[in-house]
């Protein structure tokens, strides 16, 4: 690679510093040799088989994480963290693995047969017996069984409040676990009328329980398995001796022997934590790691394009940057929930959605460097997910619509349209807050071209930024932080329990994760059914009615899906993006070097 | 001798706990350890986050957690839980990444000394000729580099230096600070050692020729010219010696400095020392470790300053210390 294909700021800066360190720079053209990059943005062609190939046995690469990892329990809250998650998916199997496309496959290595569902009904709890190979055994020899599932049930409950379990989703509404058929067979029972739509979302990651029993009691265990690394395996790979580093910034796994599926192609995958993602492209040119996922940037996807003998991959993740508006101020709301139902307060939340540019946004950000970056339109259901559909546009328009908008102000009663708004009730429309993450420049953007778009309407949003995202958001009512924010939902390929402590209306105060205090009943009813639905089209409509409902009530507005991208040495095969949770290395036993 | 390191170690010991009150207000004040625990989604509940708080003794007052992180401190060496990770001691990673830290900065403090004691005798003795002025603009072209645009640009010719020659100079550090035999030694080294040497250099530089200048313009160093002494033993016995004394106060200042400073190289390099801690620990808002940071870099300053009066008063007998 030569000098003359960096970017222009680095060859200024070269010619520069030449003048004290010519003879380095004179030497640093490349002899040639290596095949030239190759990427894409994403869109055509089967998420779940890009890069497939023959592979042959043997051989070590070293994949970048972006964390060291300070956890090793995937399942407390604080090991619950997407990079400890690529070093331990190859180690604690999940039942169902979600796949690129967001599709959900069964882990036949673990599961013998699809689970038998039985649907709840009245008198009748929810029931799924699960069975598992009868080969199926931890490294030591000790075989998966039901003790497995009922450990992890256990700790995933919310029923001991020493545990700090991630998420107690559905664990909560199981009722029991019980173990029969020595074992290999798990009987998982519902409570009576609390049945769990997102039921294959459950036992991911299976602990050893066999482990856990020497490691005290259930809390002591549980913190005992996230402060020490795996001790033995239920997966391909497991942790090599002495293969994690002092300050935990690599982590050696090596094929396990004891596999009951078919091993992994690669003898050894080392994971290296590069906590500085903007350090990875020249870590994956030097040859020190053999891929990277980091969040793409313009000028990080320009330097891994010019990385000779890598493909990279640039597509739509799950997770999705959106505007909310704050239904407790009094102008866009009120304290009561039914203020925010005033027709004049709708109007005035629609028009400043329909005001916004969202191609324009999008146009000038992300679009610089995919070019399949596209304006969402949908909260719940992101394009990729069965059921998805255009909820949004109808209503605003993705390239905006100005006068639309002040057409919409006129028509309620507002005054001072495009100059100073005046409510119909002859009261100026305050200012607004519009707050965002401190040092994310895209976040920055977003609110300097909505408080222009809004300006043309007469309001004034005076941007800020917070560095407690977190403390802001949930400060939202008593504090009064924010009017308007910008921040990311995660969506995940189990939307029907997802969404609904995001918009369902605050119980006694407590909003849950409805940060703006979004209030509605129909959309509480759709969402609540769409979480205990056995019917996956029932569950659709479900959530698509709620998210053209808060379209309607102009609570929050999509913006776009957030692009991944990963980069990886091209004699890599079988190595692929997996937007989901789980990550690219959903498939890590098939990953190997092209035959 | 003994009588002074007594009574400036004791008056270090007030310093040192003002400076850990000043601190730890200051840190607690400005961030929630729990700020990333309560917004996860979904978010955990009142009786998660109050167990949390009690775990880490959030829900006491400000000045009973001091009381309690001092008292920990002081009796048990103990710097408290951080909110990093389980597996994330703050004893075992302070005193690791200190080791880690040191010998980058010793590497590259050793390095920029040596250049900067030649390159400033020389363009102190060769004043205003052209190496003078080349040597004057090398060195403010150092010092106005942006460290981190520099420590990019290097890791890049590293690379094209590693792909035509065939070298294995690395742009990361070595994990778990081990970096086995001598070659991956001086790969992991070389290019951090740069980063940091060349910013001190150019400011030791600059001060060595200003004090050997002095030196040179002195009337005893006349005297000595005068009485016959070989150009040499002027030179180096009165002229070097005397000159270096005001350097080593500065250089041993500047290596608490310097050690405190890595920040932006250590991130860079992804070495895991002390300055990753500190980034790592305002990131996460880790109150804990970034307090036992600030102390450690308080420390290292206090301690420092006494070296340097210490050895000031050994190089220079004029210095009365009583």
């Amino acid at each position: 690679m030569s000098v003359s294909r960096r970017t222009l700021a680095l060859q200024t800066g070269a010619i520069a510093a030449a003048v004290v360190l010519a003879a380095t720079a004179c030497g640093s053209g490349k002899s040639g040799g290596g095949s030239s990059s190759s990427g894409s943005s994403g869109g055509g062609g089967d998420k779940n088989t890009v890069n497939s190939a023959t592979v042959k046995q043997g051989g070590k690469i070293t994949w970048t994480i972006e964390k060291t990892v300070q956890d090793w329990n995937p399942l407390t809250s604080n090991g619950n963290t997407f990079d400890y998650a690529q070093v331990t998916n190859g180690i604690y199997p999940d039942v169902y693995v979600p796949q690129p496309d967001y599709s959900l496959k069964l882990n036949t290595d673990l599961m013998d047969g699809d689970p038998q569902f039985t649907v709840g009904g009245p008198g009748t709890p929810q029931k799924i017996v699960y069975k598992i190979q009868q080969n199926a055994k931890w490294s030591d020899g000790t075989p998966i069984t039901a003790d497995d599932f009922i450990y992890l049930w256990q700790t995933q409950n919310g029923g001991n409040p020493n545990i700090d379990a991630a998420s107690t989703t559905g664990y909560s509404q199981v009722d029991s676990v019980v173990g029969s058929d020595n074992g290999k067979t798990v009987t998982v029972t519902f409570k009576p009328d609390q049945p769990f739509a997102d039921w294959k979302s459950l036992f991911t990651s299976l602990l050893p329980a066999h482990v856990a029993k020497q490691h005290g009691d259930l809390a002591a265990s549980f913190t005992w398995l996230d402060a020490n690394p795996p001790t033995v395996s239920a997966g391909p790979f497991q942790i090599a001796p002495g293969g994690v580093s002092a300050d935990k910034s690599l982590v050696k796994t090596i094929r396990n022997p004891q596999y009951y599926g078919k091993a992994a192609n690669l003898d050894e995958i080392d994971f290296r934590a590069i906590t500085d993602s903007t350090q990875e492209p020249t870590a994956l040119a030097n040859g020190e790691v053999d891929g990277i996922y980091p969040q793409p940037q313009l000028d990080l996807v320009n330097r891994v394009r010019n990385i000779s003998g890598v493909d990279y991959h640039v597509s739509q993740g799950l997770v999705f940057e959106h505007i909310d508006l704050n239904m407790r101020n009094t102008a866009l709301g009120g304290p009561a929930d039914a203020d925010q139902r005033a027709p004049a307060k709708v109007a005035l939340r629609q028009a400043m959605f329909t005001a916004f540019d969202r191609q324009g946004l999008l146009n000038r950000t992300v679009k610089q460097f995919t070019d399949n970056a596209k304006v969402l339109n949908n909260r719940m259901l992101l394009p990729g997910l069965p059921g998805s559909q255009d909820n949004v546009t109808s209503s605003y328009p993705e390239a905006g619509d100005l006068a639309k908008a002040k057409q919409i102000l006129t028509s309620a009663g507002y005054t001072g349209v495009g100059t100073a708004l005046v409510d119909p009730a002859g009261k100026p429309v305050p200012a607004f807050s519009m707050r965002y993450t401190v040092g994310n420049a895209l976040r920055q953007d977003t609110c300097n071209l909505f408080a222009q778009a809004m300006k043309q309407l007469g309001i004034t949003v005076n941007v800020s930024s917070t560095d407690a995202l977190g403390k802001t958001l949930t400060q939202s009512d008593a504090q009064h932080q924010w009017d308007i924010i910008v921040f990311a939902w995660v969506a995940t390929p189990f939307p029907n329990s997802a969404n609904q402590p995001i918009y369902t209306t605050a119980k006694q105060g407590v909003p849950l994760s409805n940060y703006g205090y979004y209030s509605n009943a129909d959309v509480d009813k759709w969402l609540a059914d769409a979480a205990k639905n056995a019917d996956e089209k029932v569950r659709e409509s479900d959530l698509n009615q709620a998210d053209a409902q808060i379209t309607k009530d102009a609570y929050t507005l999509p913006l776009y899906q957030k692009p991944t991208m990963i980069a990886y040495k091209n004699t890599l095969g079988n190595v692929r993006d997996n937007a989901t949770q789980i990550g690219p290395t959903y498939n890590i036993q098939e990953w190997g070097f092209k035959s | 001798m003994l009588a002074f390191t007594i009574r400036r170690l004791l008056v270090s010991i007030p310093i040192l706990i003002l400076s850990t009150i000043v601190v730890f207000f200051l840190v607690a004040w400005g961030a929630d350890p729990l700020g990333a625990f309560k917004s996860k989604n979904p978010p955990p509940s009142a009786a998660q986050v109050a167990a949390k708080e009690h775990e880490l003794g959030l829900d006491q007052s400000l000045p009973v957690q001091y009381w309690h992180w001092i008292k920990n401190l002081v009796l048990h060496g103990d710097f408290g839980v951080s909110v990093q990770g389980s597996a994330f001691d703050i004893n075992q990673e302070l005193g690791r990444r200190t080791w880690v830290t040191f010998r980058l900065v010793t590497c590259a403090v050793v390095i920029a000394l040596i250049l900067a004691v030649i390159v400033g005798v020389i363009t102190a003795v060769k004043q205003y000729s052209a190496l003078d002025y080349s040597a004057t603009l090398v060195g403010f072209f150092f010092l106005s580099l942006p460290v981190f645009w520099f420590a990019i640009l290097l890791k890049i010719w590293a690379t094209d230096l590693n792909d035509s020659l065939g070298t294995d100079i690395k742009t990361l550090g070595p994990p778990g600070g081990q970096w086995g035999g001598v070659g991956s030694w001086f790969g992991y080294l070389v290019l951090p050692t740069i980063t940091l040497a060349l910013s001190s250099y150019a400011t030791w530089a600059r001060f060595q020729r200003a004090s050997m200048l002095d030196v040179l313009n002195s009337d005893y160093l006349r005297l000595a010219r005068a009485k016959g002494l070989s150009p040499r033993r002027v030179m180096v016995r009165h002229g070097l010696r005397t000159a270096l004394i005001p350097m080593t106060t500065q250089v041993t200042l500047d290596v608490a400095a310097i050690m405190g400073g890595t920040v932006i190289t250590e991130r860079i390099f992804q070495w895991q020392g002390l300055g990753t801690m500190f980034i790592n620990g305002i990131q996460t808002q880790d109150t804990n470790s970034v307090l036992a940071w600030l102390l450690i870099s308080a420390t290292l300053v206090i301690v420092f300053n006494l070296i340097a009066d210490l050895l000031y008063a050994v190089l220079d007998p004029r210095i009365r210390l009583s």
